[in-house]
């Protein structure tokens, strides 16, 4: 992806994320904006503070952090503290973009780190749901209307009384802009059609999730299809499947391995929520598969055979009978104090931090030569 | 306060380098030996002094006797013996510490044992060169002071950001980052503090090399 598609890309996302902030905004409270907002300054922040650490010119074009920022932010609940967004952001951006080598190269999905971050840290208050049109606090976040999850509640072996139309809608306890299924199909559509994305990861991933979930439904006494759309429709399924494996630098190039990419996304993730410790699987799934993108891109791709093959036909043919022996240097007791001086100076070169100025590697340079005329 | 002579430094860098184990070739933060116990059991100040004091009774006593032990020794002797003899002194040295810390010590479970085989106490045998005794001790003492330096600060950053407080001091209402306190945090802060070490020390390196250049050139002016 050249740096233009990847810009656009970005900017295209942060404009999908817009109707779920707006729509976070009108069912739960205004601290919706004040959270995102926080949330894109600490990344930016975070940015700039690296690039000037680095004494490099800051770019301004690339929007990856917010973006992370962003998706990771609508997956919280509204009432969740700010200090609470401010570090998981910070940890994500810092360790999981910039000491991975930063913009475009970094091998783990920032909004799946920031959300595992959280999570790991304060399972207590990332897991918490606020009934709709609840009163929230602008700046503390205090609310009244905090509950447990629906992806909570299924977990639990509970069954959600919430009918399909308010699952649609995301008119249930749940996160800030996790839970609007409709809207987030619209705007996945939308992103398929201008083709920022392809369809092959999210229909990978969740025909994996539906198949799961049908062969081994976690609702016992439900029926199937009742159980399969309690999976689907809560617990950042389809939220994952468009706004979060799709991000450009995290997946892979190649539709095959984007195909196997979504199914191994989906059977972990859903694999995190039938055993794991935490309801919202799907994160940790994410930052697992993103460490097989490369080998699933090289199986996908051929390349590994290709490389064999070429190394096979390279391998020049051994001569019968001429095989050369090499003798092995006979050690003797007094050679050890050699090797141990010997590794002496390799550790002093290993763990110093001198550096050889150009005058000693010339006047090194010149010994050598004249060693050599002399015949030595 | 006196200023060091930089010329002198920069032209005996290597030397200062061997020497300065708590700054320059800290064992922990610089060469990134004993990680695993600071990792996994230096949550906490108390625990960090746990761990100091096992390495204070141990590297350089460890270190002394099997030089003496295995002075006329060939090198694959020589390697058996070395964890046995760190061996028999923690054997002693765990002993008085359970005896005057109490059941404190088995907190730290398996990772106090593990020392005997780290590379901290064990890299040494690695090398086939003899010795001497008396550098052996003061070899010992400066990785010793070097470890102790980064084992408290590991461990009171990590309980300070886990739980708020230092040496059992409140200091915050909660902590900042509760993953402090497990291992993969454990790694990210020492994987943090390693890097803004070898920061410092590359700063402190460019002010040596700065200032004895400056002061040759000074020099020559003169003459």
């Amino acid at each position: 992806m050249t740096n233009i598609q990847r810009k656009n890309h970005d900017r295209y996302m942060l404009l999908a994320t817009v109707p779920l902030i707006a729509c976070g905004t009108v069912l739960y409270s205004t601290r919706v904006l004040l959270l995102c907002a926080v949330a894109m300054l600490t990344a930016k922040a975070v940015d700039v503070a690296v690039s000037m650490a680095r004494h490099e010119e800051f770019d301004y074009t690339d929007h990856s952090s917010e973006l992370s920022a962003v998706i990771f932010c609508l997956m919280l609940p509204v009432n969740i503290p700010v200090y609470i967004v401010v570090v998981s952001v910070l940890m994500a951006v810092l360790v999981g973009k910039h000491f991975f080598g930063g913009k475009d190269v970094y091998p783990f999905n920032l909004a799946a780190l920031a959300m595992c971050c959280a999570a790991v840290n304060w399972q207590d208050k990332v897991f918490v749901a606020v009934t709709p049109f609840s009163k929230v606090d602008f700046w503390s976040g205090y609310t009244t209307g905090a509950t447990v999850t629906t992806a909570g509640i299924v977990k639990n072996g509970g069954v959600p009384a919430h009918d399909t139309l308010n699952l649609l809608l995301g008119n249930h306890p749940g996160s800030m802009g996790s839970d609007f299924v409709l809207v987030i199909l619209v705007t996945g559509l939308f992103l398929i059609i201008t083709k920022k994305i392809t369809w092959h990861i999210p229909v990978a991933f969740l025909a994996t999730c539906t198949a799961i979930a049908l062969a081994f439904p976690r609702v016992y006494g439900f029926p199937r299809l009742e159980s399969l759309q309690l999976e689907l429709l809560n617990g950042v399924v389809l939220f994952t499947a468009l706004f979060m494996l799709n991000e450009p630098t995290t997946t892979p190039t190649n539709p095959k391995a984007k195909i196997i990419y979504g199914i191994m996304a989906g059977a972990l993730g859903m694999a995190f929520r039938y055993f794991g410790g935490f309801e919202f699987g799907s994160c940790f799934a994410v930052l697992l598969v993103n460490t097989m993108d490369g080998v699933i891109e090289r199986f996908a791709s051929g390349e590994d055979k290709a490389a064999e093959n070429s190394k096979a036909e390279k391998q020049p043919e051994e001569k019968p009978g001429k095989k050369v022996y090499q003798a092995h240097p006979k050690i003797k007791k007094d050679t050890l104090d050699i090797i141990g001086e010997a590794e002496d100076s390799i550790d002093e070169v290993l763990y110093s931090t001198r550096t050889i100025s150009i005058d000693e590697i010339l006047r090194a340079e010149a010994e050598l030569n004249k060693s050599r005329k002399d015949g030595k | 306060m006196k200023k060091p002579d930089y010329s002198l430094l920069y032209n005996n860098w290597d030397d200062t380098v061997r020497r300065r184990k708590v700054f320059l070739s800290n064992p922990v933060f610089i060469k990134g030996l004993a990680l695993a116990p600071l990792v996994v059991a230096g949550t906490t100040v108390k625990n960090g002094l746990i761990l100091c004091i096992a390495i204070i009774c141990l590297l350089t006593p460890a270190r002394f006797a099997t030089n003496l032990i295995t002075r006329r020794m060939s090198v694959p002797l020589k390697t058996f013996f070395y964890p046995f003899v760190s061996a028999i002194i923690f054997a002693f040295v765990y002993y008085y510490m359970y005896r005057f810390l109490g059941s404190q010590v088995l907190m730290l479970g398996v990772y106090l044992p593990i020392l005997i085989v780290d590379p901290l106490i064990v890299k040494n045998f690695e090398k086939t060169r003899k010795e001497e005794a008396l550098y052996s001790i003061i070899n010992g003492l400066r990785n010793t002071a070097g470890f102790a330096v980064a084992c408290l600060i590991i461990s009171a950053l990590r309980e300070f950001l886990a739980f708020g407080t230092v040496a059992g001091f409140k200091i915050l209402k909660a902590g900042i980052l509760p993953m402090a306190q497990y291992s993969f945090g454990g790694f990210l802060i020492i994987g943090i503090l390693c890097a803004v070490w070898a920061q410092l020390v590359k700063n402190y390196k460019y002010k040596v090399e700065v200032e004895a250049l400056h002061n040759e050139r000074f020099a020559d002016n003169i003459d």
